[in-house]
């Protein structure tokens, strides 16, 4: 009901705004609306950015549209930076990862600061984690588990220490209690999964719809969710587990533009982007991911982004 | 099983079918001949596109353009020495010396014919390898990746003509060099970046490849003046039927590139360019007349287009049956899947299987009509290579710098293009072959990689590669390649040892 009044309000202030927005060079927008993707063409993150670009044209003027412009390099740092270099004219914005941003600017200095960003809007409850090992493993459950990790280091396969998946595997085996070593430089979440799938390593910690597929799948045995919700199939999940933080531990999706947009383009742009928050195509993705739609608006994404990095600051890693 | 065969034709023979997928293998061959882009773009910027369409409908584009595209790759490989797809650079090879020989329509048709046959190879591999698909992916683990890259390596050394055994080494450990360069995403430190954004993901490999081939032949052609082909070769464009029928006659070649394409499809993190090299590789190691390859052996085309579209079909084995998309090319594939409601995996293969026989039918479909479109386009196209180069090379050399910048909009991808087209202009002018610098900065990589992750999973315990039947066996083909042409060489030597002999006492 909630998602409901927000979608018709957003929908109401983006028509009547519409594109009467003029701070003396003509009305905004006029020209095409850059959207940086610091993730390869391709794979989870990135449709689901460009869905929701595909979302925000509907309440554009015709003439302007949004052109998504993966920036991979770095790890997603130079997308990032060059969000942050851009001019705050409105004409730039980009999807980033909570708490990925953080992560990132911690391992390598980079050179931009994540609280400046203007925050425009986020859409779904973000993805929890689950911990799976491979299908033919010895390890049955998350006490077989465990009982190793009381004679010896339990092994990871994760990305490179700019991964968001690196640093999540570290929170959760600190949260877990659990000595690990990561097996680390693989690609991506279908990289590292098979990973441990193959018995490159004792296991792996993944988005949960990522390993629900892949059990699916037959290619690895899901032994816990991270979530707070229940968990079909009898994996335990973090309250079972008896550690409710492991519910904290997700990926949040977030809109930003650079520092020092104005408010109205900022709030003309929050209201473009709410548009997908009833857009058919960008909701099955949503649901094909298992995240469920959560709309916030740019002081609940600012919040939501602080509180993402009080809980990391929180760990070693 | 004979009707879901059926359905899944049937399925594709409605006019909106029909039109998706001939749409789809128009815009295939129209990026696979620009340099730069390649189907992954193109599915990318089509996507939205689908969001109208039928699940069939949707795939039939898709495939239509998986299909199409190294056909059009391989077009202007052979005609301008320019890889329309990284893979293709490895159709220069034998492409370029028969369209400087004249013999352009030769070594088209032998590109159609084994895209075609390598093709629906490929396809067909979908389900005659889905059952052992799941064991393949088990057996190529980080040990393996390494050692397949190693055997990669040392082919740039054994398969170089000959004379050029030292200078393809240098090559090579130049290549390595370039490959070193970035952020290692396995220490996390950056190497030889020198603080430049642009360093960060090392080398971009496709507008390297732009400048180290269209370029550097270009301005190779500049400065000696003229036209591709040679001024005393043929006026007349003819032998595109032998070539057509060079891929039947030499049915091992073509089923030994099928046989590697479909492997290297199916395990991840082995790419395009590997399975082309490798299976052009183990063609000279086969022939009796390794020395003709590189001057213009129809050979070396069939292995190469045979591995490059055999591998497009099969690496849609991993994303369909687990769910693991391989390539980039795959991740926006399996989002189209996700979208109209295909969950990738075994639920896809029992609730989907008319949309995978469609499917199926649409990349041979794809294959068999882009290669028909590439022998139309052979004669109008094949005339390029007698257009005055004064006016070629600006054509092309614009054409390779946008396409350099289109590969992801990056302006300095034009700066890369410019500085490999000039590294590639002095190697041709040194006489120093350029592939294997282009295997070197891929395979360095892929060796680097693998090598730190199996150290990290064996604790630092070598022994590894003893332990594992894929590592053992690969440690055994390195061993035999390393072996068999001293073998020849010794073989060699003795007859001619008896030969002399014999003439000795004859005289």
């Amino acid at each position: 009901m909630k998602f409901e009044r927000r979608t018709f309000l957003a929908g109401l202030i983006a028509g009547t705004a519409g594109c009467s927005l003029n701070s003396g060079e003509g009305p905004y927008p006029s020209r095409d609306i850059d959207f940086i993707i610091p993730t390869g063409a391709g794979g989870g993150a990135d449709m689901y950015a460009r869905l929701i670009g595909n979302a925000m044209e509907l309440a554009l003027p015709e003439s302007v549209n949004v052109i998504p412009r993966n920036v991979e390099s770095g790890g997603g740092g130079k997308g990032i930076v060059q969000l942050h270099n851009a001019p705050p004219d409105g004409y730039s914005i980009g999807i980033l990862n909570v708490p990925g941003l953080f992560v990132l600017q911690k391992r390598r200095k980079l050179p931009y600061n994540f609280s400046q960003f203007t925050w425009l809007a986020s859409f779904t409850t973000g993805e929890h984690y689950g911990l799976a090992v491979g299908r033919d493993s010895p390890i049955r459950n998350f006490d077989d588990l465990r009982e190793i990790s009381r004679r010896r280091e339990i092994t990871f396969a994760t990305t490179g220490p700019e991964g968001m998946a690196y640093t999540t595997t570290q929170i959760a085996s600190q949260i877990l209690g659990l000595p690990y070593r990561l097996v680390s430089g693989y690609r991506g979440s279908s990289d590292y999964v098979v990973a441990a799938m193959r018995g490159d390593t004792d296991a792996v910690v993944a988005a949960h719809s990522t390993l629900e597929r892949m059990e699916e799948g037959g290619a690895v045995r899901l032994i816990a969710a991270f979530s707070d919700k229940p968990s079909s199939g009898g994996v335990p999940n973090a309250l079972d587990l008896g550690f409710p933080e492991l519910a904290n531990l997700r990926g949040d999706r977030v809109v930003a533009a650079p520092p020092g947009l104005a408010d109205d383009k900022r709030e003309y742009l929050a209201n473009a982007l709410s548009q997908a928050w009833a857009y058919k195509p960008f909701l099955a993705w949503a649901e094909s991911m298992g995240e469920s739609i959560a709309p916030r608006m740019p002081d609940e994404t600012a919040a939501m982004v602080e509180q993402q990095r009080k809980f990391i600051e929180r760990w070693d890693v | 099983m004979l009707a879901e065969w059926t359905d899944g034709f049937l399925a594709l023979l409605g006019y909106r079918e029909i039109l998706f997928l001939s749409f789809g293998i128009a815009v295939g061959i129209f990026v696979g001949i620009l340099p730069g882009i390649g189907a992954t773009t193109a599915m990318i910027l089509l996507t939205p596109v689908t969001f109208a369409l039928s699940p069939v409908e949707a795939l039939a584009l898709a495939a239509g353009i998986m299909g199409a595209t190294p056909m059009g790759g391989a077009v202007t490989a052979i005609l301008l020495n320019t890889p329309g797809q990284t893979a293709n650079a490895v159709t220069c090879l034998d492409g370029y010396p028969l369209a400087q020989q004249g013999k352009a329509g030769l070594a088209i048709g032998a590109a159609a014919s084994s895209n075609a046959l390598g093709g629906l190879i490929g396809a067909f591999s979908i389900l005659a390898v889905m059952p052992l698909a799941n064991n393949m992916v088990m057996l190529f683990g980080p040990p393996e990746l390494f050692l397949l890259a190693m055997l990669g390596l040392l082919l740039v050394a054994t398969t170089s003509r000959k004379g050029r055994m030292f200078r393809a080494i240098i090559a090579g450990l130049v290549g390595l060099a370039i490959a070193s360069i970035g952020y290692s995403d396995l220490t996390g430190t950056e190497r030889y970046t020198f603080g430049i954004e642009y360093l960060w993901d090392g080398v971009h490999l496709a507008a390297a490849l732009i400048g180290l081939f269209a370029v550097a032949e270009m301005v190779q052609l500049t400065v000696k003046g003229g036209s591709v082909a040679n001024a005393d070769a043929p006026a007349a464009i003819t032998g595109t039927l032998d070539g057509l029928l060079a891929s039947f006659r030499k049915w091992k070649t073509l089923l030994r590139g099928s046989l590697i394409g479909t492997f290297a499809g199916v395990v991840p993190g082995v790419g395009g360019v590997v399975a082309s090299f490798l299976s052009y590789s183990f063609t000279v190691q086969a022939s009796k007349e390794p020395e003709t390859f590189g001057k213009g052996n129809v050979e070396g085309i069939i292995a190469t287009e045979a591995a490059i579209t055999a591998k497009d079909g099969s690496m849609l084995i991993p994303t369909v049956a687990f769910g693991i998309p391989g390539t980039a090319e795959m991740a926006v594939f399996m989002g189209i899947l996700i979208l109209h409601g295909m969950q990738p995996g075994p639920l896809m293969l029992a609730n989907n299987r008319e949309e995978i026989y469609s499917l199926v039918w649409a990349l041979t479909a794809s294959c068999i009509i882009a290669s028909v479109v590439g022998l139309l386009l052979a004669n109008p196209m094949a005339k390029l290579t007698r257009v005055d180069v004064q006016i070629l090379a600006p054509i092309i050399i614009a054409i390779s710098l946008v396409g350099s910048y289109s590969i992801d909009q990056e302006i300095n991808n034009i700066i890369n293009t410019i500085v490999f087209g000039i590294i590639g202009y002095v190697m041709i002018a040194l006489n120093y072959p350029r592939l294997p610098l282009v295997i070197a900065i891929v395979l360095g990589k892929i060796a680097e990689r693998n090598f730190h992750q199996t150290m990290m999973i064996s604790d630092r315990d070598l022994s590894i590669f003893l332990d594992r039947s894929g590592s053992l066996t690969l440690l055994g083909l390195l061993l035999l390649c390393i072996l068999i042409p001293r073998l020849k060489t010794w073989k060699r030597a003795a007859a001619e040892r008896v030969k002399a002999k014999a003439q000795g006492a004859g005289a």
